[in-house]
């Protein structure tokens, strides 16, 4: 079995450009190229048209020649013995691959597949890269050559490693996400997002899936308004109220707020009580105000706990770092009385009680009910890291730190831009 | 009681849904579709008239395609045509799309040029200042609410009915006409049935219309909807259509004057029907073509990019997305530069247009047909009996049509 001549790959494109010489000298085309599944997949069969029908022929009964002078490539089979694959195990480089979006996971951003690049490896052609790049359509086009005499070497193809991309095919099993969906899990959320941003809605609803609740919930809410709202108008109502209960209560009332108000009222109904109970008071505030943008997540303790007490409490509950910027002291009737910065509780002795180390400073707080502007001068003013928030009862409601408001403003020059 | 919530609660589902067809059928009554309207009523009178219910079928059951292919495959067309058919195909259709979408926008500059002449200002401050405001509303600014503002004075376009009212025709001579219109089977007569269905569903209006679709988050239970949507807009563009022709019969036709471009119908408009129905003819001109000149070239840069897989879309910015900036401004640039160059052939221009659209909209319903038969793309929504018959059939039509105004223009 002698393979190609040169040790120099193949592109899919001319693969499928060229013919094959059947036993009997008759020349057909070449339909389509199957790969086994694999960290590198091999080329194990292809499809080709002869005068009567489809023919499967095995990849190692074939010879892969090219013409040095024409650059062309002949191939020739010396045994037309069809195969029955494992089709569940086979990869269809054309229709699964050639011209689909797939996910660059290293720039994190979504292409569409101009060609593939299969390597010679020992006796085997193996898919290793797909080419994303303008001389990739180039090829495709079969102006290559014209092309490269004007522009010279400026020509390039741009290859993505097979391992850094990740497929969204639904129905091909051998590259579903279900099985990689691992690669997947190794990018930041916002990474993940701007990706899912990208993808047609049945794409998305696969990535979300494969994702799992929390992944989901994590990438949720770091995408675009616009987007989220889009794949929760096309999520089923138990699985979005599942997703949506992983998330902070303010940006799960955000994106209620943004739904229409007959398919909000149903994610809600299906979320748990307490959950949706939150939910429901913050959805009440006005969009102007701090309440809007606040975390009900935070840690409160009272003013005799000690030092000790406390972090033991954090170690048992795992808060997200967002919570514990600052814990608050309140009273017996759930009062803000004292702020406690998590610098001053890490330097303390074990055995000082929270009163022992609050700040006799002034503490800075905001009422639910003020305006957000009001919230971002504080921040920046006195450069806060989070900020509580009461009620008109002085009653701790919730807090807000600062990403929420380096969002908010943000955000702020489009929303006036809009009013003007 | 019961029956009557349940109406009002689908009522209200509806007004959520409604958008796509209407805007797009906004954005079908562009210069070239006014202009076309114009003509043939000054040329034929109230004869051509019929010829806009064959025009209003065709234009259903195609948006109802894009619609239904919207809502299956959440995908473009430009997405499916490039999955399903391979770089080739794409590659010529979109070079077609592109030079097409070049032309349009042109034109809709000349009618930028041509609607503010009739107020007296020169083409040469017209057309770099709006062309300006585009570039920074698109760039800068905020282009869906940009979108909103358009389809709040697309209801402008109703001027129209407006302007043919105080045109007084004779309603009893233009419902005869519907019925029994004098076919002439002359050249140029054909060629105008041509112009007419060319300029009411242009190819670049099915990639248009599926994406509008899919941007605003339809789902397959929202169909029934969509056909609502897409009925309303298909009728809205062709009532617009009646009555310009109405207004243009009733008044040029009647006096035997004949014009080449909507600005003059405006021009002549005027010492027939009154200076308020001149003026607002040509305020119906200008915000169409504004309209037009901000979608046409956004949206092609977009298609373009989508099918050869360029990061595009408005919410990128110009370093993350430069193939998209690059097109758009390209093509509002070349568009403008035509129309400044001292005397233009505009006439030439918009000829020359309507004959790249006829070419390419025969190839975009092939295409939009087989993927719509195709059952690994649609699954069970696959055309029935009646739809292909329907769409072949028009396919043919058209195809030969065109081919005789693509034969005839370049004779």
């Amino acid at each position: 079995m002698s393979h190609t001549t040169s040790h120099e790959g193949v592109f899919l494109s001319s693969l499928l450009e060229s013919s094959l010489e059947l036993l009997d000298g008759a020349r057909c085309r070449i339909q389509e190229v199957w790969a086994m599944d694999g960290e590198n997949p091999s080329v194990y069969a292809i499809t080709v048209k002869s005068k009567h029908a489809l023919k499967h022929l095995q990849w190692a009964n074939i010879d892969l020649e090219k013409n040095p002078s024409t650059g062309r490539m002949i191939l020739r089979c010396w045994s037309e013995e069809e195969i029955d694959w494992p089709q569940h195990a086979l990869i269809a480089l054309r229709r699964d691959l050639l011209d689909q979006q797939i996910v660059d996971l290293n720039g994190a951003k979504v292409v569409r597949v101009n060609d593939v690049y299969l390597a010679n490896v020992g006796t085997a052609l193996h898919a290793v890269a797909v080419d994303i790049s303008v001389a990739g359509l180039i090829r495709r086009l079969g102006i290559e050559r014209p092309v490269r005499k004007i522009l010279g070497g400026k020509l390039v193809p741009k290859f993505i490693p097979w391992g850094e991309i990740q497929s969204f095919i639904p129905d091909s099993v051998s590259i579903c996400l279900s099985s990689s969906a691992d690669r997947l899990h190794t990018l930041h959320p916002a990474e993940l997002a701007d990706i899912v941003e990208a993808l047609g809605n049945c794409q998305r609803q696969a990535v979300m899936d494969a994702l799992g609740k929390d992944g989901a919930a994590e990438v949720l809410e770091e995408m675009e308004p616009k987007a989220q709202k889009e794949i929760l108008s096309h999520m089923e109502v138990g699985k979005a109220a599942d997703v949506l209960e992983r998330m902070p209560s303010n940006d799960v009332a955000d994106i209620l707020d943004r739904l229409r108000p007959d398919k909000a009222e149903l994610i809600l109904v299906e979320m748990e009580k307490n959950i949706s109970d939150e939910v429901r008071d913050l959805m009440e505030y006005p969009d102007s105000v701090v309440g809007s943008l606040m975390s009900t997540a935070f840690r409160c303790f009272r003013a005799d706990d000690t030092v000790e007490h406390v972090l033991a409490e954090m170690r048992r509950q795992q808060p997200d770092p967002d919570e514990i910027y600052s814990l608050f002291v309140v009273d017996a009737q759930e009062h803000l009385t004292a702020m406690v910065p998590l610098p001053a509780l890490v330097i303390s002795a074990l055995g000082q009680k929270l009163s022992d180390i609050q700040g006799s400073n002034r503490m800075h707080k905001v009422m639910d009910t003020d305006p957000i502007i009001a919230l971002v001068e504080l921040v920046s003013k006195y450069s806060l890291l989070s900020v509580p928030v009461v009620d008109v009862d002085q009653k701790l409601v919730g807090t807000v730190v600062v990403d929420d408001v380096v969002y908010e403003m943000l955000k702020a020059p489009r929303r006036r831009w809009r009013a003007g | 009681m019961g029956k009557r919530k349940t109406f009002w609660r689908q009522l209200l589902m509806l007004l959520a849904i409604i958008g796509p067809g209407i805007v797009t059928g906004s954005v079908d009554n562009d210069v070239g579709g006014i202009t076309t309207y114009s003509v043939a009523g000054a040329k034929y009178g109230f004869h051509m008239l019929w010829a806009l219910i064959p025009c209003g079928i065709v234009l259903f059951v195609v948006q109802e395609m894009n619609a239904r292919m919207g809502l299956v495959t959440q995908k473009g067309l430009a997405d499916l045509i490039r999955e399903n058919a391979g770089v080739k195909v794409t590659f010529f259709i979109f070079i077609g799309l592109l030079v097409a979408d070049l032309a349009n926008t042109t034109t809709e500059f000349a009618g930028v040029a041509g609607s503010m002449q009739v107020f007296n200002i020169s083409k040469y401050i017209s057309v770099p200042l709006s062309g300006l405001a585009v570039w920074l509303l698109v760039v800068k600014g905020n282009y869906k609410f940009a979108e909103r503002i358009f389809l709040i004075f697309s209801t402008f376009l109703l001027c129209y009915v407006v302007s043919a009212i105080m045109a007084k025709p004779d309603w009893a001579v233009v419902g005869r006409a519907v019925i029994h219109p004098e076919i002439v089977w002359k050249p140029d007569y054909i060629a105008m049935v041509v112009g007419l269905v060319g300029t009411t569903i242009a190819p670049w209006m099915q990639f248009y219309m599926q994406s509008a679709v899919i941007e605003k988050g339809l789902k397959f239970e929202d169909y029934k909807y969509t056909i609502i949507d897409v009925a309303v807009g298909c009728f809205l563009t062709i009532l617009v259509a009646v009555f310009i022709m109405v207004s243009c019969a009733s008044t040029l036709h009647v006096n035997h004057i004949q014009i080449n471009e909507a600005k003059d119908a405006a021009m002549a408009l005027r010492p027939l029907a009154g200076n308020l129905a001149g003026t607002i003819f040509a305020l119906g001109l200008f915000v169409a073509s504004i309209f037009s000149a901000t979608i046409l070239p956004v949206a092609t840069a977009f298609y373009v990019c989508e099918a050869f897989g360029f990061e595009a879309g408005i919410d990128k910015h110009m370093g993350e997305a430069p193939q998209f900036y690059a097109l758009f401004t390209g093509i509002l640039l070349i568009g403008m530069a035509i129309i400044l160059i001292p005397n233009a052939p505009l006439i030439q221009i918009s000829v020359w247009s309507q004959v790249i659209n006829g070419i390419l909209l025969p190839v975009v319903l092939v295409c939009m047909l087989l993927l719509i038969n195709k059952k690994e793309v649609m699954g069970k929504h696959v055309n029935g009996v009646v739809s292909n018959a329907v769409g072949w059939g028009m396919t043919a039509i058209l195809t030969i049509l065109s081919c005789y105004l693509v034969v005839s223009s370049c004779l």
